[in-house]
């Protein structure tokens, strides 16, 4: 019992700390550590991982409301968009078999990988025409971002930037705040729909959650003495290792 | 931040058995609390806004409305 409480509270720390010096979602590492590490069920690594979303969320989007950095009005409207495609997801994930939610989430972790290659640039200045929060692009993503949180207890906020950078045209540091603010309402949604069906197991949560708090803590306050194109190498590897761990169990599983 | 790990700590403590029994529900309470922190914060974004207090409250209320939906289906 001690070993699997440690396991939680390391994966936990590991989440935390790869996010607050990257700035990524714990969630693209709770859930495969909670499984591979901890040995919980996808479900149930799902929902843990949920609840810290929603935890992180809630601590880092206090601070970008108070500096005024969040879009209110695009948010609250989007939300709307996000919780409704996460709460179907949440519905929809207790009858899908585990095997092709573990090739969903390796396939989520390469592309993830991809975007994170420190090689590569990435946030160019493409000019496009910015579209609405009502504009049906917008919409279907916004309803994608909410599904991908609800099947896979990600944040969401993978989707969620560049539905708001590129698509709306948002500033890009604004766009981040707006989708930390966000993925907590989003991950909120699916993690009581997880709640409601037993899947939430507040222990597993709670010291996952605190493990993640603690490990976030501790990176912001090393975060600038390490390298941070060395640290994306590093992650980059762990999440190519992730993804071919995940689908193994995937395709075992089929 | 504080209030979050205030949680964290409570549901941990509870967790590993470090408080009496009737305290445990905490536990549950204390997840329920922080699922409800961004609920709490979208009405109070959507009540105070400076423009457009209508249709955001609108927006505000269909939200809470989705998420009420799913936990229904839910259980």
């Amino acid at each position: 019992m001690s070993e699997n409480l440690l396991a939680l509270v390391s994966v936990g720390f590991v989440a935390g700390s790869f996010g607050a010096l990257l700035g990524v979602g714990g969630g693209v590492i709770l859930v495969p550590g909670l499984i591979l590490v901890a040995g919980l069920p996808f479900h149930s690594a799902v929902a843990a991982s949920l609840v810290c979303v929603v935890a992180t969320s809630v601590s880092g989007s206090s601070v970008y409301l108070k500096r005024g950095r969040v879009l209110l009005d695009v948010a609250v409207q989007l939300q709307f968009y996000t919780v409704g495609g996460a709460v179907l997801a949440g519905l929809a994930a207790a009858h899908i078999p585990p095997a092709p939610l573990y090739m969903a989430f390796s396939v989520l972790l390469l592309v993830m990988a991809y975007r994170m290659m420190p090689l590569r640039r990435r946030e160019g200045s493409r000019a496009r025409p910015a579209s609405g929060p009502g504009s049906p692009k917008v919409v279907a993503a916004s309803i994608g971002a909410g599904s991908v949180a609800g099947f896979l207890g990600v944040g969401g906020g993978i989707l969620n930037v560049p539905i708001l950078h590129l698509l709306m045209g948002q500033p890009f540091d604004r766009a981040v705040a707006t989708s930390v603010y966000m993925i907590g309402v989003t991950g909120a949604a699916a993690a009581l729909v997880y709640f409601a069906r037993g899947d939430v197991d507040p222990a597993v949560a709670g010291l996952t959650l605190l493990g993640t708090l603690a490990g976030a803590g501790v990176g912001a306050l090393v975060g600038d003495r390490f390298d941070q194109r060395l640290l994306k190498i590093i992650f980059v590897l762990l999440l190519l290792y992730v993804a071919f761990r995940m689908g193994n169990l995937g395709l075992a599983a089929f | 931040m504080v209030a979050v790990a205030a949680i964290a700590c409570a549901i941990a403590l509870d967790a590993v058995h470090a408080v009496p029994e009737a305290v445990a529900p905490v536990a549950t309470a204390g997840v329920l609390a922080l699922l409800a922190a961004p609920f709490i914060a979208l009405g109070w974004i959507a009540l105070t806004a400076r423009s457009d207090r209508g249709r955001l409250a609108a927006y505000a209320i269909a939200t809470v409305a989705v998420a009420v939906a799913g936990v229904l289906i839910a259980r």
